[in-house]
């Protein structure tokens, strides 16, 4: 179970890291 | 204006959402579709997708190659920059997951065996793809070199559908394909492509919202 886990947390974890650094870059655009 | 402030935008993320949701449920809670491998078996329903995800995605990059080309639209660079970045992204996630698959199912992580290689080298490729973009230098110049290196990396990834059976029996360790796929128990084959759905619902997403960026740092 825990190899399964740690699929499903590393890949939906990346996507949502992704998601959180591209709102980020939005901000800075917005801003400047 | 914010890219979810649009409201198609905002259906486009729910629906993303709300389909990942569903995804990562059936992951955990469904039976493996090979019972001999245990709960780690249901990786094969994030891993397969992935990959399969990975590989549109470079198809796209190959796309707007094209079209970036013939019309010399820096709307199409920017969305085979964003399909690249998507799908290596994809790529990075298929490279780990296969091994965290493959040490429970195999005993090891990383056999240098074909499939596992020409990915990796469809990887390194695109990690050049993206040194030519930071450092290529005149960004007209870059765009056109980077549409001319995307067509030709696309040419990686039959090769490795296909390096299952270009090579030995004796080297691999991947099913052949549609091996996995079994007519009398069809429901691993729908949760499959229903993985691979949410995917694309999901990456698509991604792309929209990246060219948006790439397309606000034109601008400002």
């Amino acid at each position: 179970m825990e190899y399964l886990i740690t699929v499903v947390v590393l890949v939906y974890g990346a996507i949502a890291g992704w998601f959180f650094y591209q709102l980020q870059q939005q901000k800075i655009l917005k801003r400047s | 204006m914010s890219f979810f402030n649009y409201r198609n935008n905002l259906i486009h993320a729910a629906v993303a959402a709300a389909l990942a949701t569903i995804n990562i449920f059936i992951v955990l809670t469904l039976d493996p579709p090979n019972l001999a491998q245990g709960v780690f078996g249901n990786i094969f329903y994030i891993h397969v997708p992935v990959a399969w995800s990975a590989f549109l995605l470079y198809f796209a990059v190959m796309v707007c190659g094209i079209f970036f080309l013939t019309k010399k639209s820096i709307e199409w660079d920017h969305r085979g920059l964003a399909c690249a970045e998507v799908g290596t992204l994809f790529m990075f996630l298929v490279l780990t997951t296969g091994p965290i698959w493959a040490k429970p199912a195999w005993g090891f992580f990383w056999p240098w065996e074909p499939r596992l290689t020409t990915s990796l080298v469809l990887f390194l490729i695109f990690l050049g793809y993206f040194m030519l973009r930071q450092f290529g230098g005149n960004p007209e110049q870059v765009s056109r070199y980077a549409a001319v290196v995307g067509i030709l990396a696309f040419l990686d990834v039959p090769l490795i559908f296909l390096s299952v059976k270009f090579w030995l029996p004796e080297m691999q360790s991947h099913p052949q394909v549609g091996q996995y796929f079994d007519s009398a128990n069809p429901l691993p084959t729908y949760l499959v492509i229903f993985s691979f759905i949410s995917l694309l619902v999901l990456s698509s997403l991604m792309v929209r919202f990246r060219t948006n960026i790439l397309s606000m740092k034109d601008a400002s």
